[in-house]
């Protein structure tokens, strides 16, 4: 841990990859889902419905698309916290060795 | 005797559909909670505190909520095709009666008995037949509305949703979802031409796409990148940890990308950042990427990192350092 930093950086790797998982949980069930309705839209046999269920595939298949792109773009700024804080911990430390260097 | 149709379906099909849409949503209302949990914990884990980590829950508890919100519309087309598929079958039973009834009496000869109870089956099959209609006109009304439901499972406002309003490409396609505005069934899921299927559901280690490197500066991203917790001034912070360059090649073409540049002073100037601030910029964004080979990148305008082929030409981008430069 760098002087004057409080935050875990290892925890904020672990939870970028926390949130790969939760992705992927998003991804299988979304796969189910639009299945789910793909199958419906096939087994109906009622002009309407079908054209609602072709409706709630479509919709079904964009609603967890973004929710997935979510999980990415969260996990991803995650990542790049943990990246940016690492990196300045890395500095200060440099720059305390420097300053300590002068000193002696 | 009138000559009914017996109608087309599964109903059968329709109920283990709507069991497995029943799951799907209860699934999600459930990864709903788990990001609620998953998020806190990092947050109080990693002691983060700050502009940063607030914009971090207010972010993540919108996406929690939205995950939740699935459910309902999924529970309710489920809801609406079960009770629709009895009708269905009920209408189909029914057809089938009177169909054998109406065989019978034209067997009989015109036996009043047989052509009693073959009328008597006609009028049950026309009812059930209009019944069933009634029925898949009612399901497909509630399977719109829950579709409309699902279409805003962010509400019109909130930080996911100006996100995602944000993005400058369609967030499912870039997801590696292909289809939008006609996902097809399991496609939806499918992979990207060169990768090979089942991969998409495992997220790998590190992987993070070229979707999600699309964020323009001003969102959660890069706030969290601009407010170390006590902080110790821009002259540490901007003191990069090791030399980079090493590590980063650029090419000195476009790559086929209009606009693109590999020159560092090019994007210097074009970003008006220091080359420097650039040069960790696109560190960060190879690093994350784990390309292998560490390839040549060019960047376009708008601050997309493409890697470059040993061909000369661009690959798909591997993230924007808008997204990992620091504000000015």
């Amino acid at each position: 841990m760098g002087q004057g930093f409080s935050v875990s950086v290892g925890k904020l790797q672990a939870g970028s990859q926390e949130i790969s998982g939760l992705r992927g949980r998003c991804l299988i069930i979304a796969a189910d889902a639009v299945d789910a309705l793909a199958g419906m839209a096939g087994s109906a046999g009622h002009v309407g419905l079908v054209s609602a269920l072709g409706e709630a595939e479509s919709q079904g298949g964009r609603t967890f698309s973004a929710l997935s792109a979510v999980y990415q773009h969260v996990s991803f700024g995650v990542a790049v916290s943990a990246e940016t804080y690492a990196d300045t911990e890395r500095g200060i430390a440099a720059q305390a060795g420097t300053i300590l260097g002068r000193l002696r | 005797m009138s000559a009914l149709t017996v109608p087309g379906g599964d109903p059968e099909a329709l109920e283990l559909l709507a069991a497995r849409l029943e799951v799907a949503a209860a699934g999600v209302a459930d990864l709903g909670s788990s990001t609620r949990q998953v998020t806190g914990s990092i947050r109080s884990g990693a002691d983060w505190t700050g502009d940063a980590a607030d914009a971090f829950t207010a972010f993540t508890g919108d996406l929690s909520r939205g995950a939740v919100a699935v459910q309902t519309p999924l529970s309710r087309i489920a809801l609406a095709v079960r009770d629709y598929a009895g009708y269905l079958r009920a209408a189909q039973q029914q057809v089938m009666a009177y169909q054998s009834a109406a065989l019978a009496a034209q067997l009989s000869s015109g036996d009043t008995g047989y052509l009693g109870v073959a009328q008597t089956a006609g009028q049950q099959a026309e009812s059930a037949l209009a019944a069933w209609q009634a029925a898949g006109d009612r399901a497909a009304a509630e399977v719109s509305a829950a579709t409309g439901q699902l279409s805003g499972v962010f509400g019109s406002q909130g930080p996911v949703q100006s996100w995602l309003g944000r993005q400058p490409a369609q967030w499912d396609t870039l997801a590696g979802l292909p289809g939008f505005g006609e996902p097809v069934g399991r496609q939806i899921l499918g992979t990207p031409p060169a990768d090979p299927g089942p991969q998409i559901l495992k997220t790998p280690t590190g992987d993070f796409g070229p979707e999600i490197l699309v964020t323009p500066t001003g969102d959660f991203g890069p706030e969290i990148l601009i407010t170390p917790p006590r902080d110790l001034g821009p002259e540490i912070l901007g003191t990069p940890p090791a030399p980079l360059w090493p590590l980063i090649n650029y090419s000195s073409g476009d790559g086929g990308i209009k606009g693109a540049t590999g020159s560092i002073g090019k994007l210097s100037e074009d970003f008006d950042y220091s080359t420097r601030d650039i040069r960790t910029a696109i560190h960060t964004i190879k690093r994350l990427a784990r390309l292998p080979g560490n390839p040549d990148v060019v960047v376009d305008p708008s601050g997309e990192v493409y890697p470059v082929g040993q061909d000369g030409l661009a690959g798909d981008p591997i993230g924007n350092i808008l997204d990992v430069l620091p504000p000015q």
